[in-house]
């Protein structure tokens, strides 16, 4: 084995525990804080599978716009709300059924998944390089690109109206 | 075959750690000394000439002093962040071409990565304030980021009107194509073809005068990026006691130390690289005095060294640049801060961020 | 890639409606700058009615895709286009007067409004599962916001809160059914999707997952049984004229858009899918109806007729492409009867302080014209022959029997019985109750007046002459241009 076929192997162990350790951390951090930090964490790990699936520009934007801008506004916003631990809760008849539901989708999604395996996407074109994905944006797919910014104004007026201070009571 | 190449990144790593953390020892001096001459002082001068060895001795004590951990801070979070903070900067070098042929990972969104990665920066200094259980140091932190992820939408702005103008988010091909070796011709404002004149002449920001006010937004917000006066407001001694690394001691204060100046180093490396040519000469070819290409080249290792150290003077001038700014402005209330941002900078970057497109349009023949 | 300017032409004139609503959002926000906020309202609507008139101007009607396979320009999309405007025109008739009574001068509404009429419009005309997902969250994302409106309130907040937590899981599980799909058959165009309809029963168990969560994202968006909960409570703190909107317009985009993907799989082939679109419609017209029996609120009472009346339109899809019109015709006649009693409603709330049902004792006496409007309505919603609301319940009966389904045609008629009941109490009350109320009575202003004559003259029209609307929607169902212009 080549020192670069090693190093992809440890490459993508690394990310997917790290991420899979990321993961659990979210939902187990009682802290606020250290639970935005897992997700942090958990998106970089996907940053680094992205990278050894060499979809670069997918991988840099993820940490970009995940890691980068909105992770870093969710800890701001929880720094500043001054959000105390979760406190110990009763077990209830209501949480318990979600949790069956949530295992019972967990093994649907498993069972699925395995379908997938050694499998890979017809027509599907190779994505997360720049220049593709430039070029998809362009042609292809020119009218989503163009309609998301509809959406961005539509959320960016919606904030403005809930935040902007009236002068009505 | 596995070792050698481990080895080989490895040796790369060492290298690139060793010279910031020397440049970070001469940066402090030359601080302390220009300060000095500003002020109409003289400087640190007791430890070796004139001063020299002063900030190697600071470091040294900082090294052998004992590093603190308050007993109020959240351990993992305190001990995590001058990690995730140098780790985030050092991270950024790896895309930097350094000469023609010296870059450590030459891989296509370069640009983009040293973006994204120095954002991560933000979650470092995050949970330094938030972990270290101090109120100035919080503050120091939420200010820090607040004023960060600002600033980066002009900086981002700026950086891709470049990207656009060279055509390619490689920084070393953003490097080649400002001087003699570029793959594609250059033209002088869209009319006289220097492709061989190289020099000065073929830079970015003479090249497309338009880049000229949008150097001057890349340079303000990289300082408020470095949190560098005017734009200190996260450390302000006066009111924070400093900022968001108050409770950090020993060491782990000389890490948080090193990443502050690796990063200054960072960003003006990457405005030489975008603006001023990287590591291509500012002599021109004139006629058969071939200025150019006797002081640049590719593949020798004359060359190599050439290329290097046009790309660090460039660097060091930017570099002495911020610390003249940083001795002649006051620094900033929070509103001004804010306000330069979001009404001059990012309007002022999207002007520039359009025109660039516009020109760019005009020049493949598109209008 | 061939890049041919003419098509680039052809297309713009194709998405004509998108792109006018688009310059009608912009110069309304250039109008708030501007302070011309007394007119924005009129720009609004008329904006809206200039993209209706856009999208039926073209002649070519045969079936055509546009800006590279992404959006469905021709068959039944002119029509759906004009029903999704007039459902904001409709709006816009009790808006003004609503938030002047409220004394809340929110004028970013008119512009939300249009946008999320964009949205809805692109979501159900999309010919990829892409564009049905952006449309979704544009629209989706203006009804937040219309949800949490009144932000100093409590039930506005509690309203807006939970559409968006609810709303953002919901778009999640659509999301996946989406990327699921995708991994499936390499494609997220639907028209790709179908001709390799092989490859979707290659695996059945993706298959029926991927649609399942698919199906889930919008049986919330329709507030069908399992996921009916949000309704009342969000309903209940919406400014009201806007929970009309929510209740209709959003409905309708995203029958449309559901049946127009469930139909290109010709999803009626796999009897599961049927089944669980019947169970929901049955739950929901049972549930719907029965609880809206005890509801002494009358937004509530709205709300709960309003899952009610998303079971009889699951019926109608679950004919599959026969009822398709049905489903349509249903959500228009629902759309003007819906939003005529949330603006009655509207019209009420300030004056009588509340919109609890007792308050409106003695109405029939004190404000005549009201009381006969909001009778009209609530008959018509009941199903009650004369009216508009009896021909579209005929309708979807009739496409369900049609398609064998007759178990569930047998269930909505009893149901409807129930409905009968609630509908006709409140009339009952306005006749009948004794005279409590304060000495005040609703009134209209020439808005509210025009908008409650137009949809009143609609909903008798309509219940006489179906035809006026059956007719072109099945000639734009089957493609045949030339009848078009008889119609009109």
């Amino acid at each position: 084995m080549t020192f670069d076929s090693i190093f992809q192997i440890a490459f993508f162990w690394f990310f997917a525990i790290l991420g899979i350790a990321g993961g659990i951390g979210l939902i187990t951090q009682k802290n606020p804080v250290m639970a935005a930090l897992s997700l942090i964490l958990n998106f970089f790990s996907i940053a680094g599978l992205y990278l050894s699936l060499q979809a670069e520009f997918l991988a840099v934007i993820q940490i970009l716009v995940y890691a980068g801008a909105i992770m870093v506004l969710f800890l701001f916003v929880i720094m500043l709300l001054n959000m105390q631990d979760e406190q110990n809760q009763q077990f209830d008849v209501m949480k318990g059924l979600a949790f069956l539901l949530g295992l019972g989708f967990f093994g649907e999604l498993l069972f699925v998944f395995n379908s997938f395996m050694g499998k890979s996407v017809s027509g599907a074109f190779p994505l997360g390089k720049v220049e593709p994905i430039g070029m998809q944006m362009m042609t292809n797919y020119l009218f989503p690109f163009e309609m998301i910014s509809v959406v961005l104004l539509a959320a960016l007026i919606g904030a403005i109206i809930i935040a902007k201070k009236h002068s009505y009571k | 075959m596995v070792l050698s190449s481990g080895i080989l990144v490895l040796i790369q790593v060492a290298a690139t750690f060793t010279f910031i953390a020397l440049f970070t020892l001469w940066a402090v001096y030359a601080e302390r000394k220009v300060s000095a001459w500003i002020q109409d002082r003289i400087g640190p001068m007791e430890v070796g000439p004139h001063g020299a060895f002063q900030t190697a001795a600071d470091i040294l004590k900082l090294i052998l002093k004992e590093s603190i951990i308050p007993a109020a801070a959240q351990p993992l979070l305190f001990i995590a962040a001058p990690i995730v903070i140098f780790v985030s900067v050092f991270a950024g070098y790896a895309a930097l071409p350094v000469g023609p042929d010296i870059i450590a990972s030459s891989f296509s969104v370069g640009v983009l990565y040293i973006i994204a990665i120095i954002a991560v920066d933000v979650i470092g200094l995050l949970s330094a304030g938030w972990g270290s259980s101090n109120k100035y140091a919080l503050l120091g932190s939420v200010r820090a980021v607040a004023q960060m992820i600002s600033y980066e939408i002009p900086t981002a702005l700026i950086i891709i009107a470049t990207v656009m103008m060279t055509g390619s988010l490689n920084l070393q091909v953003i490097a080649l194509r400002q001087g003699i070796f570029s793959d594609v011709p250059v033209h002088l404002w869209g009319m006289m073809d220097i492709t061989h004149v190289g020099g000065f002449l073929s830079w970015n920001i003479v090249r497309y005068p338009h880049l000229i006010p949008a150097f001057i937004i890349f340079f303000i917000s990289t300082l408020a990026e470095c949190n560098r006066a005017p734009f200190d407001l996260p450390e302000a001694e006066s009111e924070l006691v400093s900022g968001f690394h108050v409770e950090y001691s020993g060491y782990r204060f000389a890490v948080i130390f090193l990443a502050e100046y690796a990063k200054m180093l960072l960003v003006c490396l990457i405005g030489a690289i975008l603006f001023f040519g990287g590591w291509n000469t500012p002599l021109p070819n004139i006629g058969s005095l071939s200025l150019a290409e006797w002081t640049s080249g590719t593949g020798t290792i004359a060359a190599t060294l050439w290329g290097v150290c046009w790309l660090l003077l460039k660097g060091v001038l930017l570099i002495l640049l911020q610390m003249w700014v940083r001795w002649t402005y006051p620094r900033l209330r929070m509103d001004q801060l804010t306000t330069l941002c979001w009404k001059y900078l990012i309007p002022g970057s999207i002007l520039i961020f359009f025109l660039s497109g516009i020109i760019r349009l005009w020049e493949v023949g598109g209008l | 890639m061939n890049f041919n300017p003419g098509d680039i032409v052809n297309f713009s004139v194709m998405v004509a409606p998108i792109l006018f609503l688009l310059a009608v959002g912009l110069m309304l926000m250039l109008m708030d700058v501007l302070k011309a906020h007394s007119s924005m309202p009129l720009i609004a609507g008329l904006g809206l009615i200039g993209a209706g008139v856009l999208a039926v101007l073209p002649e070519k009607i045969s079936s055509m895709q546009a800006f590279y396979g992404m959006i469905e320009v021709g068959n039944i999309a002119p029509l759906n286009i004009v029903f999704l405007c007039l459902s904001g025109v409709f709006t816009i008739f009790f808006l003004p007067d609503y938030l002047k009574r409220q004394d809340k001068p929110i004028y970013e509404v008119y512009t939300l409004l249009i946008f999320a009429i964009i949205g809805m419009i692109m979501m159900a005309n999309a010919s990829d599962l892409l564009i049905t997902f952006i449309g979704l969250e544009t629209f989706s994302i203006a009804l937040y916001v219309f949800a949490a409106l009144f932000k100093k309130e409590e039930t506005s907040n509690e309203a807006g809160l939970k559409y968006f937590l609810l709303g953002a899981f919901a778009s999640a599980f659509l999301l996946l059914g989406i990327s699921l799909l995708y991994g499936l058959t390499g494609y997220t165009n639907l028209n790709d999707i179908a001709a390799n309809a092989s490859k979707l029963t290659d695996n059945p168990a993706l298959f029926f997952t991927s649609i399942g969560l698919f199906i889930i994202g919008f049986l919330f968006k329709v507030s069908a049984f399992p996921f009916h909960n949000w309704t009342p409570d969000v309903y209940s703190g919406t400014p009201t004229p806007l929970a009309g909107f929510m209740a209709t317009g959003s409905k309708m985009a995203a029958f449309i858009a559901l049946g127009t993907v469930l139909i290109k799989l010709n999803f009626t082939q796999y009897d599961k899918l049927v089944n669980v679109l019947a169970l929901a419609a049955i739950l929901s017209m049972i549930y719907g109806n029965v609880v809206a029996v005890r509801q002494k609120n009358l937004k509530r009472l709205l709300a709960y007729s309003s899952i009610a009346h998303t079971g009889y339109v699951l019926l109608g899809l679950c004919a599959g492409k026969a009822g398709f019109v049905a489903v349509i015709f249903y959500m228009f006649i629902y759309t003007i009867m819906n939003i005529g009693a949330f603006g009655l409603v509207g019209i009420a709330e300030r004056t009588l302080a509340d919109t609890d049902m007792d308050k409106w004792k003695g109405l029939g006496i004190k404000a005549p014209y009201f009381a006969a409007a909001m009778s009209l309505f609530l008959f018509s919603m009941a199903g009650i022959p004369p009216f508009a609301g009896f021909m579209s319940k005929y309708q979807v009966f009739i496409a369900a029997i049609g398609s064998g389904q007759i178990l569930l045609a047998v269930i909505g008629i009893l149901t409807s019985v129930i409905a009968a009941f609630y509908y006709i109490y409140l009339i009952v009350i306005m006749y009948f109750g004794k005279n409590e109320s304060p000495e005040v009575s609703p009134r209209f202003d020439w808005t509210t007046g025009l908008g409650v004559g137009l949809l009143a003259v609609l909903i008798l029209l309509l219940g006489i002459f179906p035809s006026l609307v059956l007719q072109p929607l099945l000639q734009y169902m089957s493609g045949s241009i030339s009848a078009v212009a008889a119609a009109f």
